[in-house]
């Protein structure tokens, strides 16, 4: 078993899988979604310490599956991090105010701010912030 | 590989972060994965547009804005989030006059790719 943290990615599209995959491996153990459903039945059975969730996916949206993880007693305090290419400006705040804990922007273009908001969520949720 | 003004049609920085990400498998990969699915989705897009069908318009052209953008390809990804704005907004008239613009884009960033992914 290994002791990295578990990040959760929801996206469906899968070049951006896989750059994730490629951007987060050896820091976090990874598992990928490819929707709403799949990613709500993997956290409840494997909970991660924090989530990427894409908004623009196929079917449950972002915001669906935001909402649903909120009013599951078991998963409401995960940190999600909205995963988007709405990138306009009122996005970020658009975002937050639906309860998502943080945001980024596709494409990456800086990775470490995906890194320092992963770091910054787990470390709050463990309580070593 | 350039555009007809001699710019790159991919921008290199981002070309740099894959390779600095994964080396070059990770960037042929990636080139692999998008020419795997983006051919059907943009074909898919132009018959939905067709049909006055603008949610699958929008749908397909905002994946396109972060999978192209990730590969630099800017212009792409710069009509695409313009076709997913007119789409969103349910302007078929000026998406269909998009159209064009949006596959010419879309050929010319699959050429240069394919060029990339024999010398990644």
């Amino acid at each position: 078993m290994s002791d990295l943290p578990r990040v959760a990615v929801v996206e469906d599209n899968p070049d951006n899988r896989l750059l994730l995959q490629a951007l987060l491996a050896g820091r976090y153990t990874v598992d990928e979604y490819e929707s709403g459903p799949a990613a709500l039945a993997g956290c409840a059975a494997r909970p991660p310490h924090a989530i990427l969730l894409d908004i623009s996916l196929p079917g449950m949206d972002g915001g669906e599956v935001l909402r649903r993880l909120r009013g599951d007693d078991a998963l409401r305090s995960i940190p999600v991090i909205a995963l988007t290419a709405h990138a306009m400006a009122g996005d970020r705040e658009r975002f937050l105010g639906m309860g998502f804990d943080g945001y980024v922007a596709k494409p990456i273009i800086d990775e470490t701010l995906l890194y320092d908001a992963l770091e910054r969520m787990i470390a709050g949720r463990t309580g070593n912030a | 590989m350039t555009d007809p003004a001699g710019a790159p049609l991919l921008d290199p920085v981002m070309l740099a972060k894959l390779r600095k990400i994964g080396g070059p498998a990770l960037l042929t990969r990636f080139i692999d994965t998008f020419m795997s699915y983006a051919p059907a989705r943009v074909d898919l897009a132009e018959a939905a547009a067709g049909s006055g069908d603008t949610a699958t318009v929008a749908a397909v052209a905002h994946g396109l804005i972060s999978s192209a953008g990730q590969l630099g390809a800017t212009e792409l990804s710069a009509i695409s989030r313009e076709i997913e704005g007119l789409a969103s907004a349910g302007d078929i008239a000026a998406v269909a006059a998009r159209l064009p613009a949006w596959r010419a884009a879309f050929g010319s960033a699959l050429a240069a790719l394919d060029h990339i992914r024999s010398n990644p």
